[in-house]
């Protein structure tokens, strides 16, 4: 295997010797890149990521699952630099090889790294078939990161947050929650406040708040009113 | 033996079975030759249930493999789970190379999950090992220390990291 010459590597000479080695220069080479991208390092971080393909392909690793999506990332920072043609080439590739392979991890992030390229409706239908793609898979950072990126393209797409619940079981504090079950299960206030190591008075502001979130007029109906996961947690 | 295993889920009954399935299933995943739904397949086969673990007591790399490849077929939680068997039985062997290279496996697959600080604990179990002969593992260690710690918002701690400090 003939690997990358290591001019990106931040190590010292024996430790660069053996990282040469090893397929998971690749990996160390990811990293980099994407350190220097953090930094604001954009031309260092792509030429770091570029390198880190030239060792994936020496040790025979096209798929982007198991090659970081390094074509993705490279994509990103040459959009940034303004080389709109090798962010575009860059990122069909990994989503072809992503396609292939339909790994949810990779697919995920070559749509979204597509998605914030292409920008525009396109971009935010990319970033919806991502979030699809990602969510249930258990692949959490990424779901993260383009939930946050979906967020955005929707407020620029003229999209309004959504607006925090009043109402309803779903709006019930932590704090309120507990109060009620335990008043759904038929305890006083005075049981609940003994329970809680909190005074009478916090659980009847907390019962009054429940009552009115949950649009009830005395505990005899609160059982009914929680969800039966919420009334079993007490 | 692969012929036969088309479409049966079956754990692999004889260690070379396990050895091949193994094989397949991570040359399979770095190539991206087949679905990663397949990949997935032939490594549970391979792995068959805690079997190869215990087929192999001086060479891990096809248990690595196996896990290696199903980690990155979609199924990081499985992955833990079979890791967390492996982290344990080199504890109980006293063995810290193991120990360090399922550290870095599992630490791999809970980067993916999210689990940015169960990652970092398992990536300094491995760090720990290198007076131990675990040098070999140290590339990709310091790779995913970095990437934990951009995530963590802690560039300055990523760079001494890429840097081996």
């Amino acid at each position: 295997v003939t690997t990358p010459p290591p001019r990106a590597l931040a190590l010292p000479g024996d430790e660069q010797e053996r990282c040469r080695a090893q397929p998971s220069v690749a990996s160390y080479l990811y990293a980099l890149g994407r350190l220097r991208a953090t930094r604001g390092q954009l031309r260092e971080g792509l030429d770091t990521l570029l390198e880190c393909g030239h060792a994936a392909r020496a040790w025979n690793v096209p798929n982007p699952a198991l090659n970081h999506s390094w074509q993705s990332e490279a994509a990103l920072l040459a959009a940034r630099l303004g080389e709109r043609d090798h962010a575009a080439e860059l990122t069909a590739k990994d989503c072809r090889l992503a396609q292939a392979f339909g790994a949810p991890h990779a697919l995920g992030v070559a749509l979204r790294a597509a998605a914030l390229i292409e920008g525009g409706k396109r971009g935010l239908e990319q970033l919806t078939e991502a979030v699809a793609v990602l969510d249930g898979s258990g692949i959490n950072l990424e779901l993260a990161r383009t939930l946050t990126e979906h967020g955005a393209a929707l407020r620029r797409a003229g999209g309004r947050p959504r607006r925090e619940r009043l109402a309803g079981a779903e709006a019930l504090t932590a704090s309120e929650l507990r109060v009620a079950q335990l008043a759904a299960q038929g305890l006083t206030n005075r049981q609940i406040a003994q329970a809680l190591f909190v005074s009478i008075k916090t659980v009847s502001t907390h019962l009054g708040h429940v009552y009115a979130k949950l649009d009830v007029t005395d505990r005899a109906r609160l059982a009914a009113a929680l969800p039966a996961k919420q009334t079993r947690a007490a | 033996v692969l012929s036969a295993r088309d479409q049966d889920d079956a754990p692999a009954r004889t260690r070379i079975e396990r050895l091949q399935l193994a094989q397949v299933a991570y040359e399979s995943g770095i190539s991206g030759a087949q679905p990663y739904q397949e990949v997935a397949r032939l490594a549970r086969c391979a792995l068959a249930g805690g079997a190869l673990l215990n087929d192999g007591a001086t060479d891990t790399g096809p248990y690595s493999a196996a896990c290696y490849a199903l980690t990155y077929a979609g199924e990081p939680a499985a992955a833990i789970a079979e890791l967390t068997r492996a982290i344990e039985l080199s504890q109980r062997r006293g063995s810290p190379v193991g120990l360090g290279w399922f550290c870095l496996l599992r630490a791999m697959a809970r980067y993916l999950r999210g689990e940015l600080v169960e990652a970092l604990a398992d990536l300094g179990s491995a760090r720990n090992t290198y007076g131990e002969g675990y040098e070999h593992g140290m590339p990709a260690t310091l790779a995913c220390l970095a990437l934990c710690l951009i995530e963590r918002d802690d560039p300055a701690a990523a760079r001494a990291g890429v840097a081996g400090r």
